[in-house]
């Protein structure tokens, strides 16, 4: 079996593995470092259910090799906030039922966070417009906009708060 | 939905890149975005020995505008290139056509060159760049040269390179100040492969239209000017019954087929209908609007 | 013979808690119970289950739709380091019988093919090696050898299928799987007497329901017990998982299935019997865990759970009066390979199949072919989406010919609203309603008159904008009894579709409910607990809900047919009602009070006018576990505080002919959607300018989750009328097989708002009078837009009689009548 190693920073934190070339990166997230949050649902490159930020960017993880990102920056769902410590983004979608089954929410949640750190108030069109990226089957969407559009509102009370 | 064994390697600039293109030739596949690759290793479509992963080679990531022409290095992302101020300033047609090309989270790691090799017939920017008369630039180990769009482009999911070559750079003439310019597309959803693209740029002299260009594609074959089009517009004023022309010229004179998503009609049809669409916004970005 | 009309002497029901009372939890938008964990990437999904030594599973898919398998040379592939079994169809059969069937005769299916393959995508081969990487690697070394045999993909060719193009040719000499005819009221008599008959045909494209995670299971056989647990994201588990340990042939105390979250099922994971065998077969055989998750491609070809692929040629009989009196309709349903729910899917149109109308009689011919494909399954509305799309598009057509007003008609035509329970010709009953309110609460919201104005203006201009309307039945909580008369020899009989609560609380006052099927997404954690805090007054905040497995398990049928939050609310009143009485007992033994003098108060126990006379809960929860002799001696009265409650379907009867099926899906909702389109003539594009959707579930316990159903549904509804299609060629051949081609709706293919309308008419069945609501978008969506396209096409003269209407289809159809138009200029 032809191995390589990979040096990757997943979360903040770094982890060295050694794998095959052709390992997924979306398995690699999910069964090597043990990260279960990122979802995969179609290995296609169509629903977005796996997206991750790749060096800030939303990238699916489904379609990119584990050893592309040796030397690089993952972040996942399990790094945005904690149950008792949820961030803005994810307290939005908790609050204006932004999920049904939580499937793809992992997916939205990073390619919104991606959103949000380019544009923190981007407005309802511009969400649409992203949003069309990734494939819900449970809400029709609509609460996914209203939840982002909480989430600005949230931060930008996060940020007039000393 | 699992990639067959493959060896991999990581070339750390364009020579060593090259050499392994001379190495392995028509046993390896290079990498770049690897978001048209990687789906069809998935689907085990394929199945080569070896990649060659050029995504980092940051010396072919470029946009840069010199004696007239936009040079666009082959690893430039989509999305770099969408928010590229000279690209919108200079061939803006580009810029018009870049958000139906997939979607955002795809053009953050897909690449223009690695987009233009595919030649996938329901990709947009082989569409552009071909109207846009652009040259490619393909080097091998041994030797570099020039290639026309018109030549590239050889057929579906076929261009011109040669098993060890890679195409490095795009270069695009620049579009005069004031010229007429529109892309427009129909699919089933936003960010789908097209049914139709549709693309043209043109100049007005004192309303005659010169240099036109009329292109599509309809993800069935490897279509793109339709000179028939071009020539009832080439060198004449116009006007609404001439866009019309043009139109059911296009219409009649492209070679489409019908797939799973859309039957031929449809495809002739659509592609006159954008014709005058965008005929009629290229002209009004030139300065004149047509009436009627 | 069930008479239409409202029916004079209700029965009783077993409601106890009524919809009028005063409630402080229940109609609360309460934030859900499930979201944390989904939320920071710790749902706990099929796929994230590990153990150790754990193997995973793939399948060799049938590349032809029908063949006999001459041989099978697994060698290459049992050399491939890593790889763990491999595993044939003979070898499968030899310890693992059929997969479940209930349509009766059965029809044999097995869950690796035995013999021959019968659609492309029908597992052929499972293996079982170290990684499903290997796994695949190891299907690519295995030669099968097939013997193709003709394919038949054209439902009608299906009914006159002769030789060797025979599916099943233990059933029969062709490929009709079912043929029965239905006369429900007096159809003969009303379509002789009609002064007008109105006829169309219509087609409903396969499609299905597609959720972003597909069906999997994880197994382990434990070699010491010869016991399996089974780790499984479908559903039914504590119903029929007896059917899953027969396939396996053990006795069903020999096998645990446990639930897992399911990421979206949408009816497709209702009954994951293949995905639950495969994996447990491996485990055996391999002697590890297994684990055997489908992807894309597996879930689109092999699903089996298609949805409904029907031609009807339907009529519409009408009186002087254009009232409406009799419905008459073919059917042509290609079910696929299999038939494993036999024409479930048509006895739940039997439910609504008069729509909300006062039709007077219905008789109905129903051909269920084979075709080489993947079988159909359950897809939201199981069956019952179609006939509302019948429905309305004969409504629709009686509008058009009649030149009437799409308005007056259906006000004209509606069970009003004094008329209930109204018993329809099937003998199914109509719980409450209020359809006129209804659609005047939609034509209001929408400011019809409003759009029709602008739709004129439109139309100077060039532009084709339509109004759509469609009125139709949401029906909830089905009965096991509607299957009975489907089946020429009466199968699985049964006459139970109960659901469980078990709550317990803790010697601290802390509340666990368990239940008994799992999450879907359809929020059943929140309704439970949301319960249980309305009836003991308690912070939702001390409740937490859990999920039993089939060892712990009490009866419970699961999510499916618009069922869930209301039996879920049943089973956990009935289990409150247990614990309200122990803790008054207690409590008044503590105060010195009579429990008739006793109320619960936020989270107390007191004396009724006398505040301070109180007793926590979790004081009174702490006696009954630890001080046993400070209770009134009464033997029956013992330490502890929980109840299990199994509640069984509100209001079923017994079916009394295949012309009268007794009451089996009575709890009956109801939408009213608007929507306003406009067409792009030139593209065969539609658009959205305006949405409106009116629901009636009745009582909504949380109506932030219930509007949540209602955009997904109609989402989905939309996918369905204009994206989604399952096609085959002529050999067979899937011609959709991964999200590249099968496309569901984006955010751009919706309207930019759905705009929701709630109107409640309580059940007078089930407890606090909830309906169900998790379908009815779907189950509407469709024949509106239907409706809409066409308003917007009225000056061309399109009909919209077929779905989807893709661009494509709906270009054609303009050009057709530009040119009908041309051609009579």
């Amino acid at each position: 079996m032809n191995e390589l190693e990979v040096n990757v920073t997943v979360n903040g934190r770094a982890f060295r593995r050694r794998i095959e070339p052709r390992l997924l990166l979306s398995d690699f997230i999910r069964h090597e470092i043990g990260l279960t949050g990122t979802h995969v649902g179609c290995e296609n490159g169509v629903c977005g259910a796996c997206t991750i930020l790749l060096d800030g960017l939303a990238t699916r993880a489904c379609c990119t090799l584990a050893v592309q990102v040796d030397g690089r920056n993952i972040e996942t769902v399990e790094s945005l906030g904690r149950l008792n410590n949820l961030s803005p983004l994810q307290r939005g979608f908790w609050e204006k039922h932004g999920l049904q089954c939580g499937y793809c929410t992992p997916g939205m949640l990073m390619l919104m966070t991606e959103l949000l750190r380019e544009n923190p108030n981007p407005d309802r069109e511009t969400i649409r417009m992203r949003l069309n990226d990734n494939i819900c089957r449970c809400t029709g969407y609509e609460d996914i906009v209203n939840s982002v559009e909480r989430a600005v509102e949230l931060m930008r009370i996060e940020r007039a708060v000393p | 939905m699992k990639p067959p064994v493959f060896d991999y390697e990581r070339p750390a600039n364009l020579r060593a890149a090259l050499d392994a293109l001379a190495k392995h030739g028509g046993k390896a596949k290079l990498l770049a975005g690897g978001h048209s690759l990687i789906p069809m290793l998935n689907l085990r479509l394929i199945s080569p020995g070896r990649l060659i992963d050029v995504s980092r080679l940051a010396e072919l990531q470029y946009v840069v505008e010199d004696f007239g022409q936009l040079r666009i290095g082959a690893l430039t992302t989509h999305n770099t290139i969408l928010r590229s101020p000279i690209v919108a300033a200079n061939c803006p047609i580009m810029s018009e056509a870049y958000p139906h090309v997939a979607n955002h989270s795809i053009r953050n790691r897909g690449t223009l060159g690695g987009n233009l090799c595919h030649n996938d017939p329901a990709f947009e920017m082989p569409l552009a760049i071909t109207l846009l008369g652009a040259t490619m630039v393909a080097r091998s180990a041994r030797s570099s040269r020039t290639i026309t769009a018109a030549k590239f482009f050889k057929a579906p999911f076929a261009t011109d390179l040669a098993a060890d070559e890679m195409l490095v750079e795009v270069r695009i003439p620049r579009m005069p100040p004031g010229h007429g310019y529109s892309f427009l597309e129909v699919s089933q959803r936003y960010g789908d492969r097209a049914l139709i693209a549709a693309g043209c740029l043109l100049t007005l002299r004192y309303g005659t239209c010169r240099d036109i260009r009329i292109g599509f594609r309809n993800s069935v074959h490897n279509v793109f000017r339709i000179p028939a089009a071009e020539a009832v517009l080439e060198g004449k004023p116009v006007s609404a019954a001439n866009i019309e022309a043009a139109a059911d010229a296009a219409a009649k004179n492209l070679t489409a087929a019908g797939d799973l998503h859309a039957d031929e009609a449809y495809r002739r049809d659509v592609t006159a209908t954008l014709t005058r669409r965008m005929l009629r916004a290229a002209c009004a970005r030139a300065g004149h609007a047509i009436d009627g | 013979m069930a008479e239409a009309g409202k029916i004079l002497s209700p029965p009783a029901g077993r409601q106890k808690e009524r919809p009028d009372q005063r409630l402080n939890v229940i109609g609360t938008r309460m934030l859900r119970k499930e979201d944390p964990r989904f939320l920071i990437g710790r749902g706990r999904f099929i796929d994230d289950v590990s153990l150790p030594n754990i193997a995973h599973a793939a399948v060799l898919r049938s590349p032809h739709a029908h063949a006999r398998i001459k041989s099978i040379d697994k060698s290459a592939a049992l050399a491939l380091p890593g790889v763990a079994v491999v595993i044939t169809g003979e070898d499968a059969a030899k310890d693992t019988g059929p997969l479940p069937c209930f349509a009766n005769p059965p029809v044999e299916q097995r869950c690796v093919a035995l013999g021959k393959v019968r659609h492309v995508g029908e597992p052929v081969v499972l293996v079982v090696a170290d990684s499903r990487y290997i796994a695949e690697d190891a299907i690519g070394l295995i030669k099968v050898e097939y013997e193709p045999l003709p394919a038949v993909s054209d439902m009608m060719d299906a009914i006159n299928s002769r030789g060797d193009a025979v599916l099943h040719p233990e059933r029969g000499t062709d490929n009709v799987a079912e043929h029965r005819n239905y006369t429900f009221g007096p159809v003969e008599q009303e379509f002789g007497q009609a002064a007008h008959v109105v006829k169309r045909r219509l087609r409903w494209a396969r499609s299905g329901g597609q959720p972003i995670e597909t069906a999997g299971a994880v197994a382990s056989f434990d070699e010491g017990t010869g016991k399996f647990t089974i780790y499984i994201n479908g559903s039914m588990y504590n119903y029929i998982g007896f059917t899953i340990a027969a396939a396996l042939k053990v006795a069903s105390h020999q096998v645990n299935l446990v639930p897992m979250d399911a990421g979206g099922s949408f009816g497709s994971k209702l009954f994951l019997h293949k995905v639950a065998v495969l994996s447990a077969l491996g485990a055996r055989a391999a002697s590890r865990p297994v684990k055997y998750i489908e992807d894309r491609i597996d879930n689109i070809t092999a699903s089996d759970n298609h949805g409904s692929d029907r031609i009807y040629d339907v009529e519409l009989a009408l009186d002087a009066n254009h009232r409406m009196t009799a419905l008459r309709y073919k059917v042509v349903d290609d079910y696929g390979a299999y038939f494993q729910y036999g024409l479930g899917t048509h006895g739940n149109g039997f439910s609504q199949t008069v729509g909300p109308y006062k039709i007077r009689a219905v008789g109905a011919e129903i051909y269920a072919v084979f075709t080489n494909k993947c079988q159909q399954g359950a897809c939201r509305g199981f069956g019952s989406e179609v006939t509302n799309f019948m429905i309305e598009r004969i409504v629709d057509a009686a509008i058009e010919e009649l030149g009437l007003d799409p308005i007056a008609f259906r006000h004209d035509n509606f069970i009003q609203p004094d008329e209930f329970p109204y018993q329809i010709p099937t003998g199914n009953l109509y719980d409450s309603g209020n359809y006129p309110g209804a659609l005047d609460m939609a034509l209001q919201m929408l400011d019809y008159d409003g759009w029709r104005e602008k739709q004129q203006l439109a139309r100077t201009q060039g532009r084709y904008v339509g109004i759509g309307v469609a009125s139709c039945q949401e029906k909830g909580v089905f009965s096991a009894t509607e299957f009975w008369m489907l089946n020429r020899v009466p199968g699985f009989a049964l006459t139970s579709s109960p659901e469980s609560a078990s709550v317990k609380i803790d010697a601290t006052g802390k509340a666990v409910i368990s239940l008994h099927a799992p999450c879907w997404g359809n929020s059943p954690e929140t309704v439970a607990a949301m319960v249980l805090a309305e009836q003991l007054t308690m912070d939702p905040a001390d409740i937490s809900v859990t999920y039993s497995d089939t060892d712990h398990g009490l009866p419970g049928t699961g999510p499916g047919g618009s069922r869930y939050t209301v039996m879920i609310t049943g089973a956990v009143a009935g289990a409150c009602l247990i614990i309200k009485e122990k803790l008054k007992r207690i409590a008044g033994h503590m105060l010195e009070a009579g429990p008739h003098d006793l109320e619960f108060r936020s989270g107390k126990i007191g004396v009724k006018g006398v505040s301070g006379l109180e007793v926590s809960i979790a004081e009174v929860a702490t006696q009954a576990h630890f001080f046993r002799l400070s209770l009134p001696d009464d033997p029956d009265l013992t330490s502890g505080l929980d109840a299990n409650y199994t509640y069984d379907h509100p209001l079923a009867t017994l079916p009394k002919s295949d012309s009268d099926f007794g009451i089996f899906y009575p709890i009956m909702g109801h939408m009213c959607h608007m929507p306003v389109v406009e067409v792009d003539t030139k593209t065969g594009q539609v658009s959205f300018l305006d949405y409106v959707a009116v629901h009636d579930c009745g009582t909504m316990i949380n109506p932030m989750t219930v509007d949540g159903h209602v955009r997904g549904g109609t989402a989905q509804g939309i996918g369905t009328a204009l994206l989604e299609q399952f096609e085959y060629d002529n050999n067979g051949q899937p011609l959709h097989t991964s999200f590249q081609d099968y496309l569901m709706p984006r955010i751009g293919n919706l309207p930019p708002q759905v705009r929701i309308g709630h109107l409640v008419t309580p059940s007078p069945y089930t407890e606090y009078g909830v309906k169900g609501a998790g379908e009815g978008g779907r189950m509407v969506a469709p024949p509106a837009l239907a409706c809409a396209i066409e308003d917007a096409l009225r000056p061309l003269g399109v009909r919209i009689d077929a779905l989807p209407v893709t661009p494509t289809r709906l270009r054609a159809l303009i050009r057709e009548a530009e040119a009908r138009k041309g051609a009579v200029r």
